[in-house]
């Protein structure tokens, strides 16, 4: 692959109260990230945030919520060396991180659809315990993709697919987007037209997956997601009106292999009626297996993407969903190394975020230095340089997607070889089916006839003997009734021989045919073996020339991302050049922030600074519930709950297990009584079911909702030991002004707040109750509030 | 170095991009920018020039056989005259008297044939224009107008429902663009959801945390200011203008003549509401008036209906004429499919997708027009067949949007309309 410049490796030290718990011989994770981000930062580099804003934003990702003001109080004042990582290490055994990691897994995998046939509840359960019990991400998906809803246990898993009524396009779409950050749906109808990767054959290989798929209820009424054996998979371009076949694919892997099962012997239970079909080879639980085992990349990219983007507020590809060459990470290694340190780390999601909360990358300011002239003196010699690697690159590009090209020819025509083969052998296992048919019938006939003369030679032996000695006798002793017996038997005897001549007749008719229909279906068979034979080796042909396609691509890929990084560098440089040459000629005010704002989104890309990140719905609601006090008022009725159910044992040693569960419970009781509230957050601040959910929008009627609706209205009321009850208890003006800040804005106020604070106090001293729940409302509706920064 | 000032970053230029609102206009990280809101001088001028659609929705399923297409003296037509109208040639059922008077302004379409018989689908249809799939969702009319014609300065509501009952709210019909263009919808006329200052806040208590409202976000914005903290802040603005404009939600502020002309039902009061939003610029009003699904009793049930409608729409189509408002206001009068010529036992007729009609006029719509036609007895379209894909194009077209363009959502091209029909020409002047 080719390596992008290392423009401007500026010495980056910045000491960090921070230790990994990596073994010292050991480079922890973190460390590696904040390297890999400084070797390609461009000079500039923010500070760490200060401790109000570093406590803000990490309550935020890992709890959803922004810190109790005690909380704030405290670790402002706490001078403890790695206060920042026991806060980290904290918040990651807290039940309220279970609830906050579950609720953001719930609304990727699932967009706030509406529940079809597994209970919301049931599913929001399933993976609130299975993040507490740190269950792996490849664990959790495996259960989700291969999800049929038999599984007692964990029938929520199959919420997945029924909320999308386990529709085949959009779940095809949706596993693309959401379990490999490629977003296929343009390539349904024909090879994407804006992006180059995206391919037809990659959408439908998903498809294959899931195309055998049917929604099955059986004679309760309980629904389940059952799998046929049988469905090929063809596809036609709208644009070309080239069609072709594929076969199970992941996304960037290969097709894969499948046993070969002749017409009839496919199922290990056979669909009926009111039968749940259950084929051999199941091939969702291959797509479950094959996504989770580890190998493949861009299954493993996508979460370390997602998570990442889940902490730093933006993916390294960005968006989540459209990870394609045109759109490479803004740090390729960065990239490959999250991806392949999840696996190392068994997919333990909590371990992953716990890195990425102790880099320095995840620590950095909103803020930026003052100046930009120094780093623009290192700049300036080098951007000749870059400007001609942009466009060496360019060439490169081009020369890759020549080479490509060869290789790809070679992998069509072994791959087109493969479809009339298929046919072929689909054709004869339709013979199979046939011949199997008339086998049956023939070895049923035999059987049956088989079967009467056994039972005709039975009564034949039965008979005959008998009628020879009563004849004996009657012979011997000329008693008229017993002759009469013996000429009834003699006669029964004669019939029965003649019976099992017939019998023995129609066995002799019958084998013939039985034995040729079962030649048919063994010849039958055989043809197809033969076939399959041709077929294993044309699909061994395909996959001799796999490898190298892989590489083909991968040095396309390798290219093309250069080429981009290369212009992102030169871009971002040119924007530090633009704003050290408007300083140093003095330019008017105006345009010298023009440029600075240029070169700061420059800087929020390549994560030298943080960035202004708006709060989820659910963020939203837990964050005006903190700052006001309705969930200090909550927690207090939790414990006293939890005194109750689960008492404090004060006389014996604290046992570790009952204090945590006491905090769970504590959290569930808080939980339920305010999760209606989170609810009519959502509505406000959520966007539509089954809509992406993370853009940002503003609509009146939200702040309507906290301009005069009721629910936030009577939150600002005194009750208990809620915000305005404790401000109003309090004479200061600082003092209500620093209680007010850090309750609702984590931090401590300015003096220049403070005198705002205080003048606002008295322009009505007679009303100081309204006063305080004014600037509290004030503060509740800052952009300061809204954003995460 | 402290910022005042924001332009020029990606997000900004997609921000700027939104301001502009109109069609093919981008939208990206940042879905609601507001940009300045309209001093009340330059709205007048705005609002005369400003697109416009009113849909009259009949829920349920008019009866084309009972209003626009009737069939008397057939086996199929029941028992109602047809009746001339101002415009030769053109009969309706004369259940619509008023209407009648009206044609002038009004065209019919009679040969839609949606082959749809349910009434989520069949509503899905005629609103978005496409057949409703689980794997995608498509914005409805009033959501796409919304985003095509609303000025970007304006502060109301671009998608506005007034239904027959409920609390109001946002509704979920907006799909990719985003809940900035999703239905507020007005619970038996009453004003939007919290318009209103609770007496328990005080005049000078309002002007005082608004005050410190701002100047709070003016201390945050040196620290930083990007398009989406400018959305915000602003949303708190354009939410006090809305709050000043309320009254254009309170229909007792017009004169009670009016309310005589609209008669004092809801359906009457919702026109006469519809016409004070059209006229206060509002882009898109819903009427919804239910319920039409006479599975029982079709003909008793459409002398009431239909009788109900007919003089407020009229009225509201006459006024909208008068005002000089036509020519920018589309109107709509649809249903999610129209009824069976089989008259069924209860004297019923049942849910009919084959061969149904619409009403619309104004804005581009050609007037005094009749599109297709369907067979004597109404059982199957007879000629210029069109659906729901044809009727989307066409209202677009009538409000002056290139109903073959597209939104850039995200980067993501979406076709304003289904690229596979196409706008009916020939009723568009």
């Amino acid at each position: 692959m080719v390596k992008p410049l290392p423009l401007v490796v500026l010495a980056f030290a910045s000491v960090l109260p921070l230790a990994g718990l990596a073994r010292a011989d050991e480079v922890p994770l973190h460390a590696t990230i904040d390297r890999m981000i400084a070797e390609a930062n461009l000079g500039i580099v923010a500070p760490i945030a200060s401790d109000g804003e570093f406590l803000r934003r990490l309550y935020l990702d890992l709890t959803g919520s922004i810190p109790p003001s005690e909380v704030t109080r405290q670790f402002l004042d706490d001078a403890t060396a790695d206060k920042r990582e026991q806060t980290i290490n904290r918040l990651l055994e807290s039940p309220r991180f279970s609830r906050h990691m579950a609720s953001a897994i719930d609304v990727m995998l699932m967009e706030r659809r509406a529940e079809k046939h597994v209970k919301h509840v049931d599913w929001q359960k399933y993976l609130y315990d299975s993040v507490s019990q740190n269950k792996p991400w490849d664990e959790l998906c495996r259960e989700i993709l291969a999800a049929d809803g038999t599984d007692e246990k964990n029938r929520a898993a199959a919420a997945f697919y029924f909320a999308r009524d386990t529709e085949v396009n959009g779940i095809t779409r949706d596993v693309g987007r959401i379990f490999f950050g490629m977003d296929l749906q343009c390539a349904q109808c024909h090879d994407h037209p804006l992006i180059s990767s995206y391919y037809q054959s990659d959408y439908y290989g998903i498809y294959a997956f899931l195309n055998r798929g049917v929604l099955f209820t059986d004679k309760d009424k309980k629904v389940f997601y059952a799998e046929k054996a049988e469905g090929d998979v063809s596809f036609t371009s709208v644009f070309t009106s080239e069609s072709d076949k594929t076969f199970p694919r992941l996304p960037t892997s290969f097709e894969i292999d499948e046993p070969f099962f002749p017409k009839g012997e496919e199922y290990d239970v056979a669909p009926a009626d009111k039968v749940r079909p259950v084929p051999k080879f199941s091939r969702r639980e291959q797509l479950a297996a094959l996504a989770t085992n580890g190998t493949n990349t861009q299954f493993n990219k996508n979460i370390a993407n997602r998570l990442w983007a889940h902490m730093m507020g933006r993916g390294l590809v960005e968006p989540v969903d459209l990870h394609h060459a045109d759109n490479p990470p803004s740090h390729p290694e960065l990239l490959e190394l999250l991806g392949d340190q999840f696996v190392a780390m068994k997919y333990d999601m909590k371990a992953f975020l716990r890195e990425l909360a102790l880099s320095a990358t995840y620590q950095r300011s909103l803020d930026a230095p003052d100046s930009v002239a120094e780093q623009a003196k290192t700049i300036e010699p080098q951007i000749a340089s870059l400007r001609s690697r942009a466009e060496e690159l360019a060439i490169q590009v081009t020369e890759a997607e020549k080479a490509i090209r060869a290789t790809e020819e070679e992998f069509n025509t072994a791959r087109a070889a493969v479809n009339p083969i298929y046919d072929e052998l689909t054709t004869a296992n339709t013979a199979i089916g046939t011949t199997r048919k008339a086998a049956d019938a023939g070895a049923k006939a035999l059987a049956d006839a088989q079967a009467l003369q056994a039972s005709t030679q039975s009564a034949f032996n039965t008979i005959a003997p008998l009628a020879a000695t009563t004849k004996e006798a009657a012979d011997k002793l000329k008693e008229a009734e017993l002759v009469d017996i013996a000429t009834k038997l003699q006669a029964r005897a004669d019939k029965l021989a003649g019976e099992l001549a017939a019998a023995t007749k129609a066995v002799a008719d019958k084998t013939p045919p039985a034995q040729k229909s079962a030649d048919a279906l063994s010849a039958a068979k055989q043809a197809a073996e033969a076939i399959k034979l041709r077929f294993d080796a044309a699909r061994a042909k395909v996959r001799e020339v796999e490898p190298r396609l892989a590489t083909a691509r991968q040095n396309e890929r390798s290219a093309a991302r250069a080429k981009q990084l290369a212009d992102d560098e030169l871009q971002a440089a040119e924007a530090i050049l633009a704003v050290a040459h408007a300083e140093q000629v003095a330019a008017d005010k105006a345009t010298v922030t023009q440029l600075y704002e240029v070169m700061r989104d420059q800087w929020g890309k390549r994560f030298s600074a943080n960035r202004l990140e708006h709060l989820s719905p659910e963020q939203m609601a837990w964050s005006v519930m903190e700052a006001t006090g309705v969930l200090e008022n909550q927690r207090a009725a939790g414990e006293a709950e939890a005194n109750k159910t689960l008492p404090l044992e004060p006389d014996k040693p604290a046992d570790p297990a009952r204090l945590a569960e006491r905090n769970k419970l504590m959290e569930a009781y808080v939980y339920e009584k305010v999760k209606g509230n989170i609810a009519t957050f959502v509505k406000l601040f959520g966007h539509g079911d089954g809509q992406p959910q993370s853009d940002f929008f503003a609509t009146v009627d939200q702040a309507l909702f906290f301009a005069n609706g009721s629910v936030v209205q009577s939150w600002l009321n005194p009750s208990g030991n809620n915000l305005t009850a404790r401000l109003n208890k309090l004479a200061e003006p600082p003092a209500i002004a620093e209680e007010m800040y850090i309750s609702l804005l984590s931090r401590r106020p300015t003096e220049e707040e403070i005198t705002s604070v205080a003048a606002y106090l008295q322009s009505r001293p007679e009303d100081k109750l309204n006063t305080i729940k004014e600037m509290t409302w004030a503060l509740l509706t800052s952009a300061e509030f809204r954003f995460s920064y | 170095m402290k910022c005042s000032y924001a332009c020029g970053t990606d997000e900004h230029v997609i921000a700027r991009r939104q301001f502009l609102g109109g069609v093919a206009a981008g939208a990206g990280a940042v879905v609601g920018g507001l940009g300045v809101l309209a001093a009340p001088a330059s709205a007048t001028q705005l609002v005369k020039d400003q697109k416009r659609v009113l849909v009259v929705n009949m829920a349920g399923g008019l009866s084309q056989l009972e209003s626009w297409d009737p069939k008397p003296g057939t086996d199929t037509g029941g028992p109602f005259r047809a009746i001339p109208t101002a415009v030769p040639g053109i009969h309706i059922c004369e259940l619509l008297p008023e209407t009648a008077k009206q044609m002038k302004h009004l065209s019919l379409v009679r040969s839609i044939n949606t082959k749809e018989n349910d009434h989520g689908k069949g509503g899905y249809a005629m609103f978005t224009g496409r057949r409703q799939t689980p794997a995608a969702d498509y914005p409805r009319l009033g959501a796409v107008a919304a985003k095509a014609l609303s000025p970007a300065t304006s502060s109301l509501p671009g998608h506005i429902v007034i239904t027959p009952g409920g609390s109001g709210g946002r509704g979920s019909d907006s799909a990719y663009l985003g809940p900035k263009y999703s239905s507020i919808s007005l619970g038996d006329g009453k004003p939007p959801q919290n318009t209103e200052r609770p007496a328990s806040i005080s005049e000078q208590s309002e002007l005082a945390r608004q005050a410190f409202r701002r100047q709070v976000n003016d201390r945050f914005a040196m620290r930083r200011r990007t398009a989406m903290t400018d959305a915000y802040t602003a949303n708190y603005e354009q939410a006090l203008e809305l709050m000043k404009r309320r009254e254009i939600f309170d229909i007792t502020k017009e004169p009670q003549q009016d309310h005589d002309r609209y008669g004092s039902h809801d359906f009457g009061r919702h026109c006469l509401l519809a016409r004070r939003l059209l006229d206060s610029g509002v882009t898109f009003v819903q009427v919804t008036h239910s319920n039409y699904d006479t599975h029982n009793e079709n003909f008793n049930f459409h002398i009431e209906q239909v009788g109900e409608f007919d003089s407020p729409f009229a009225t509201l189509v006459a006024d909208l004429a008068d005002r000089g408002m036509l020519e920018s206001t589309l109107i709509v009068v649809l249903s999610e499919f129209g009824r069976t010529p089989n008259i069924n036992q209860n004297y019923g007729r049942d849910h009919w997708g084959t061969a149904w009609s619409i009403c619309l006029g104004g804005a581009k719509i050609q007037p005094g027009a009749v599109i297709g036609k369907t067979n004597d007895n109404g059982t199957a379209v007879a000629d210029r067949e069109v659906d729901h894909g044809h009727l989307f194009h066409t209202y677009m077209q009538a409000v002056g949007v290139d109903s073959s363009g597209t939104f850039d959502v995200d980067g993501r091209e979406m076709p304003i309309a289904d690229p596979a029909a196409s706008p009916i020409s020939e009723l568009l002047a």
